[in-house]
C-alpha cells in the first residue's frame, strides 16, 4: 500500500505546472470536511477557526448539541507560492487520540484559471496526537513506539467547473493510521465528491461525502467485528458567506472530527440517529507579502 | 517562485519519511474509548440516565431519601466513590424492583466517573 502511494503521488508530481490566473472553482481551500482543489495564492496568510458542537439527538437538553463541542479546530495557513500551501493547526481531536497538531502541504498542479481541462491538487497531512500516554497497556493511547502517536492522510484531489456557478470535484484518500484497534485497519481509502453552488455574490450552498472503501469502515459493511463500533459514510451540506476578507461557512455534518486523519476513518454517528450536528467555520485571509 | 525540481525533490523527501514513519499496530482497545462512550458530561448526557433510574418520585429527589440527585450539586456530595460503589461495583443501585441500569447505561457511567465525571 505504502508502495502504491508513493507511486501514485510522484507519478502525479511530474505534470507541468504553468499559465496565469482567472476564475476559482472554490472560494476557501476547505468544502465542509473535504479539502478543495484551491490552494492560498502566494503570500496570503489564512487564520482558520472550525468548530463541531454536539449531537442534535441531546434535543433541549443540550440545546440541540449547542452546549457541547465534538472537536475545535484553530489553525494558520500560508501561500509559500500560487500553487504550494502549508498550514499547521491545532484540533481537540473527536477519537480516541486527541490533542492532535496538524502538519498540512497543499499543491496544486493543474488549474483551469490556467487554462487546463481540469483542477488538481495533492494534499498531504501529518497528525500527531500530544494527550498523556495512558497507563493501560490495553488503551490506544498507551504509545508504546513514539510513532504511533502518528496519522497521515494524502488525498488527490480532482475538480471541474460545469458552469459559470456550479463547481464539482472528486477526491481519492489514504490515510494510515500507526496505531488502531484489534479488527479494524491501519490504512483506509476512501473516495469523495464536493460541490459547490453559488446564489448570489455572496452566498453559496456547499456539500461533500466521503465513501469509505475498505475495512470496517467500507460501505455497506455486514461483517462488523464486535468490538468495533458501526461506521457511517461522512456526509456535510452547508451555506457559505464571502465577506471580502473573511469566509463563513455553517454545515450540518454527521462527522465529529475536522482534520482528515480524524474523521475519515472514525465517523460513528449518523444522520438518522440525530448523530449530526451544527458546525461552522471562519477563515480570515491577510496579505503578508 | 519555488522551481519544481526542488519541489520534487521535497516530496521525494517527503515520501521516504512518510515511508519510514509508518507502523501498522494494533491494540485491544478500552470500551470507554469508544466514541459512543467518549466525552460524556452530566448536562444533558448523564442527567438523563440518572434521572431515569435514581432520581425518580420516591427515591433520590426532594430529600425522600439522602442525596438529592437531580442536580449536579447534589450528586457531587457522592461522587466519585460513593456512586461508584453502589452503582457500579455493588450493583445494588437502584434498589431491586426498580428498573436496573442496563450495560449501555453502566458503561456510560463508568467512562464518565473514568473521566472526572464533568458537568459540561
Amino acid at each position: 500500500m505504502k508502495f502504491l502511494l508513493s507511486t501514485l503521488l510522484f507519478s502525479l508530481s511530474f505534470v507541468i505546472l504553468q499559465g496565469q490566473s482567472a476564475s476559482k472553482l472554490f472560494n476557501d481551500t476547505r468544502v465542509i470536511n473535504s479539502h478543495s482543489v484551491e490552494v492560498l495564492d502566494k503570500g496570503h496568510m489564512d487564520i482558520r477557526i472550525g468548530h463541531r458542537f454536539g449531537d442534535m439527538s441531546g434535543k433541549w437538553s443540550t440545546l440541540y448539541g449547542l452546549e457541547n463541542a465534538t472537536d475545535v479546530y484553530i489553525g494558520g495557513e500560508y501561500g509559500i507560492s500560487d500553487k504550494l500551501m502549508v498550514g499547521v493547526s491545532r484540533s481537540k481531536g473527536s477519537s480516541s487520540l486527541k490533542m492532535l497538531v496538524n502538519g498540512l502541504v497543499k499543491w496544486n498542479l493543474l488549474h483551469e484559471k490556467n487554462n487546463k481541462p481540469v483542477s488538481l491538487t495533492l494534499v498531504g497531512l501529518a497528525t500527531a496526537s500530544t494527550m498523556e500516554k495512558s497507563s493501560s497497556p490495553f488503551s490506544l493511547s498507551y504509545f508504546e513506539n513514539p510513532l504511533q502517536r502518528f496519522s497521515y492522510c494524502g488525498q488527490a484531489v480532482i475538480g471541474k467547473k460545469v458552469n459559470a456557478k456550479t463547481s464539482f470535484q472528486g477526491n481519492f484518500s489514504v490515510v494510515h493510521r500507526n496505531i488502531v484497534k484489534v479488527g479494524d485497519v491501519n490504512t483506509t481509502i476512501s473516495a469523495g465528491l464536493a460541490t459547490r453552488i453559488q446564489l448570489n455574490k455572496a452566498l453559496a450552498i456547499i456539500g461533500d461525502v466521503n465513501l469509505p472503501l475498505n475495512g470496517p469502515q467500507r460501505m455497506f459493511n455486514t461483517g462488523q467485528p464486535a468490538d468495533l463500533p458501526q461506521y457511517y459514510i461522512p456526509f456535510g451540506l452547508g451555506v457559505e458567506l464571502g465577506t471580502g476578507g473573511h469566509i463563513f461557512q455553517i454545515n450540518l455534518t454527521n462527522a465529529r472530527g475536522i482534520p482528515q486523519t480524524d474523521y475519515l476513518a472514525n465517523t460513528t454517528s449518523t444522520w438518522i440517529d440525530g448523530g449530526f450536528r451544527l458546525g461552522f467555520t471562519i477563515s480570515r485571509l491577510f496579505k503578508v507579502r | 517562485m519555488i522551481k519544481s525540481s526542488n519541489l520534487l525533490l521535497l516530496l521525494g523527501l517527503s515520501l521516504l519519511l512518510f515511508n519510514i514513519s509508518c507502523l501498522t499496530d494494533q491494540v485491544e482497545g478500552d470500551a470507554c474509548e469508544d466514541e459512543a462512550y467518549q466525552g460524556r458530561v452530566y448536562t444533558g448526557d448523564i442527567q438523563i440516565i440518572i434521572n431515569n433510574k435514581c432520581a425518580t418520585a420516591g427515591c433520590h429527589i426532594n430529600n425522600n431519601v439522602p442525596g438529592n440527585f437531580d442536580t449536579y450539586a447534589g450528586l457531587l456530595d457522592y461522587l466519585p466513590n460513593g456512586f461508584r460503589e453502589r452503582s457500579l461495583d455493588a450493583m445494588d443501585m437502584p434498589p431491586v424492583g426498580l428498573p436496573p441500569l442496563d450495560e449501555d447505561e453502566l458503561k456510560a457511567l463508568r467512562c464518565w466517573l473514568d473521566s472526572g465525571h464533568p458537568e459540561n
